[in-house]
């Protein structure tokens, strides 16, 4: 798939789950991300990522229901004397509709890599708007570097009798600050490394050429054709307030089918997308075998 | 004709109070190979990183004199560092990429290079799976692919076992004299550098300190070049200081020639003394032991498999073999961070662990605090033995420094002094000598044996043959994940053919075998007693 098509359908797919908000149409977005993931076998690959997101998904899904205390529908009231705890179910709802987001959200980002070749990216990328692709680069360089020192570092502490997984919450509490504070110096240590690394390669230098030129194919102007028709139609439908749903006082708005046909479109994109890099990757991978 | 000329260079790193360079004048001439050399600190990165202009460019700090220089190409230490493309052909096009070649232009010299470099069959493999030797055979096949007249190399073969340093070095001779290419090496591990090299330049606390040919560089005064010269040399230059010999070899093949002719005009008729270095106590007690270890990292393959091995108390293990063969990981397993499929691990509870990345170890300000905090956690009091470890590491004027500002080898030797500051019953150190020099390894080896002395058993992996030779009792050799033989240091090391030591290659044709230096100046001065 050529970069551009790839990165217009992540960032046309991310806006509409931005916009959506009726419950019942995240969960169905959730549900044909996980789907498109066991279609094209990536759901091992997901799940290793997502060791490092559940607790934020999980804070943002406990926080809402326990700050806001909104909505008609009480589920729980507790009275402690001058201090009580009351949950709605629509500050639950709001919650779990949030945290469907973020999750999804996290999903789309390390898809992007599933359906478009780094390289080629890379390569669009630094032809188009260099200055920018050095932050990118920069900044995913970090997003692994952060993977990786925090398993290394979290060994290394082990060994030296910071016992992480102690039951004393101060002691806890002071290791995973340690912890945190030398994962972030060493992933800035890494990317001043990688900056060293491109600066050595005459990086954003000067005007790049292609090694690989990248060409548009017959399928990518089919994709683009149907992306412009999808973003126009997503633009329309919100102007109609087809997105519009309300959580307070109590759940208010309809679930519009045109919501659900926008995403299931830009889903099959995507699915497109990772079906034609794997034949790619499986050709790389042959050529090489040859 | 001058590839680079520096007039009066001084440069200071911001909030740094000393100056990293003093008045440096220097001139490569085209087409030459020059060694930079120096201790741990003593600026040779600095300079490097000056003629290539990365500073001050990116680190910004106060730089005067002037500097004329053509384009150089630079390789870092850290080959994994380097590696910014997914496969081989788009790593070393990607500097071309960047200088906007054209498209023919840079399929030709895609294919030319690898060719040259020797990793064509390599091609559309991903860098991450390559090995330390190979990543650092394409850095330099990047660099050279875009089109520089010179390459800077700083430490090279710093982080790659004996093997990949070799075929590195064979291929920065092969660029200067069959391309002509103006090689600088950055580097202060100069074991079989210093015979392909045509000028060295030795810095001292970022000054000049010496400027001249290699033969007189080994055979000068100087006192402090012996911090960076091989164990071999240093014997060879007392040899030739006593007398015994007329000149200091550069290599081991010069060291047999001259030592043959010396051997053939003495007529030995008995035996030269062997090495009288104690090999290690052959206690019964068993401190640490492995059976049928079987690991894997993805359950699919197996990475690293162990029939047998035993730690006795006391004893000092090294561990071999090539990049990515499986050391670490066994040592991962040894310190309980790992756990094996199969088999079974007997350890006492107290297991200390020195990572290869030593920035790993720095959590407090300042380093008497990281001290004082890994000893408030294993209940230790400051006693006269973390003062012996202060001193012997030489650290007593930066335990107020923050860990992180410090060079390489300081950084290297701060770590050892944390993980040794918890007092552990076992010691395990993944490449404790690196960016350490001559002086220092001397000192770690001394303070490790005293370790020994103690009771506490040691597991060291290192490339450094020399100080293998010179700390270890036995040695296991690691290929292909399968810990292959584990026998005696004096044995392994003396008739190999990649894993011996400078001194084993030398007197193995004599049928003598030695390991150690110690063993060796004492064979040159009963040649002296012959003679």
């Amino acid at each position: 798939m050529h970069p551009l098509i790839g990165l217009l359908s992540i960032v046309l797919l991310t806006i509409q789950l931005l916009a959506l908000k009726h419950p019942l149409t995240v969960g169905l977005v959730l549900i044909a991300l996980i789907a498109t993931l066991v279609l094209t076998d990536e759901i091992a690959f997901i799940k290793k990522n997502m060791q490092y997101a559940k607790w934020p998904i999980l804070l943002v899904l406990i926080i809402n229901p326990l700050l806001v205390h909104l909505g008609e529908h009480v589920i729980l009231h507790i009275r402690l004397g001058s201090w009580g705890l009351m949950i709605t179910l629509e500050a639950l709802v709001y919650g779990l509709v949030m945290a469907m987001k973020l999750f999804c959200i996290i999903i789309i980002f390390q898809l992007s890599v599933k359906i478009m070749d780094k390289e080629d990216i890379f390569t669009y990328m630094s032809k188009h708007c260099r200055q920018l692709t050095l932050t990118l680069s920069m900044s995913s360089n970090a997003v692994d570097a952060l993977q990786n020192e925090y398993e290394r570092v979290k060994m290394v502490m082990t060994t030296r009798g910071m016992n992480l997984e102690h039951v004393d919450l101060k002691s806890k509490f002071k290791h995973s600050v340690y912890l945190i504070k030398v994962v972030l110096i060493s992933v800035l240590e890494s990317t001043f490394h990688r900056s060293e690394a491109l600066y050595v390669r005459h990086y954003t230098k000067s005007p790049a050429s292609e090694y690989q030129p990248l060409r548009w194919q017959k399928r990518d102007l089919y994709c683009l054709f149907l992306e412009g028709i999808i973003s126009l139609s997503f633009i329309y439908a919100v102007w109609q307030k087809e997105y519009d749903f309300i959580f307070y006082p109590t759940f208010t708005g309809p679930l519009q089918p045109v919501t659900v046909l926008l995403v299931i479109a830009t889903y099959g994109i995507i699915y497109m997308g990772i079906k034609e890099q794997k034949k790619y990757e499986q050709l790389s991978f042959n050529q090489h075998k040859l | 004709m001058n590839s680079c000329h520096l007039t009066n260079i001084s440069y200071k790193y911001p909030d740094r109070p000393k100056s990293a360079l003093t008045n440096v004048n220097l001139a490569v001439k085209q087409g030459s190979f020059t060694l930079i050399s120096g201790v741990s600190g003593s600026g040779k990165s600095t300079l490097g990183k000056i003629i290539k202009g990365i500073i001050p460019k990116l680190y910004g700090g106060v730089m005067t004199g002037s500097i004329e220089t053509d384009h150089f190409g630079y390789v870092l230490q850290d080959p994994e560092k380097q590696m910014l493309m997914t496969t081989v052909e788009r790593e070393i096009a990607f500097g071309m990429e960047n200088l906007g070649l054209p498209y023919n232009t840079m399929r030709k010299r895609v294919a030319e290079i690898l060719d040259y470099i020797g990793l064509s069959h390599l091609r559309t493999q991903n860098t991450k799976s390559l090995s330390g030797g190979q990543q650092q055979k394409l850095a330099i096949g990047c660099a050279i692919a875009m089109g520089y007249s010179g390459l800077i190399l700083d430490e090279p073969t710093g982080q790659l076992d004996p093997v990949s340093s070799s075929e590195i070095l064979s291929l920065l001779k092969r660029l200067n004299e069959e391309q002509g290419m103006t090689i600088i090496l950055i580097e202060q591990k100069l074991d079989a550098v210093l015979e392909a090299v045509d000028r060295v330049i030795y810095l001292t606390e970022g000054k000049v300190t010496f400027e001249g040919t290699a033969k007189d560089f080994v055979s000068t005064s100087h006192e402090e070049v012996e911090e960076v010269l091989s164990a071999f040399t240093i014997a060879f230059r007392q040899a030739y200081q006593n007398r015994i010999l007329n000149n200091v070899p550069l290599s081991v093949k010069e060291a047999r020639r001259s030592l043959r002719n010396f051997i053939m005009s003495t007529k030995p008729t008995e035996p030269f003394s062997q090495n009288s270095d104690p090999a290690g106590k052959d206690t019964k007690e068993t401190v640490l032991s492995l059976q049928n270890i079987i690991f894997s990292y993805n359950q699919k393959d197996r990475h690293l498999s162990v029939e047998r091995l035993c730690l006795k108390k006391g004893e000092i293990l090294g561990v071999i073999g090539e990049n990515g063969s499986g050391k670490s990981t066994l040592l991962k397993i040894m310190s309980g961070v790992l756990e094996p499929q199969k088999g079974e691990v007997l350890k006492p509870n107290h297991v200390g662990f020195l990572s290869q990345n030593p920035n790993d170890y720095f959590f407090e300000p300042t380093l008497g605090m990281e001290i004082k905090q890994v000893m408030t956690l294993h209940k230790k009091t400051w006693d006269d033995t973390y003062g012996k470890i202060i001193d012997t590491l030489a650290l007593h004027t930066l335990l107020d420094c923050n860990p992180r500002d410090l060079s390489g080898g300081e950084r290297q030797r701060a770590a050892i002094a944390i993980v040794l500051a918890s007092a552990p019953n076992v010691l395990l150190l993944d490449e404790p000598t690196r960016g350490l020099n001559k002086g220092l390894k001397r000192q770690l080896i001394g303070l490790l044996k005293s370790l020994r002395e103690q009771g506490i058993c040691l597991t060291v992996i290192s490339h450094d043959m020399e100080f293998m030779a010179d700390l270890t009792d036995r040695i296991a050799i690691i290929s292909g994940g399968v810990l292959q033989v584990v026998d005696r240091t004096q044995n392994l090391l003396s008739d190999g053919l990649f894993y011996v030591s400078d001194f084993g290659k030398l007197f193995a044709p004599y049928g003598l075998s030695v390991v150690s230096s110690k063993a060796a100046q004492h064979i040159l001065l009963n040649l002296k007693e012959r003679a």
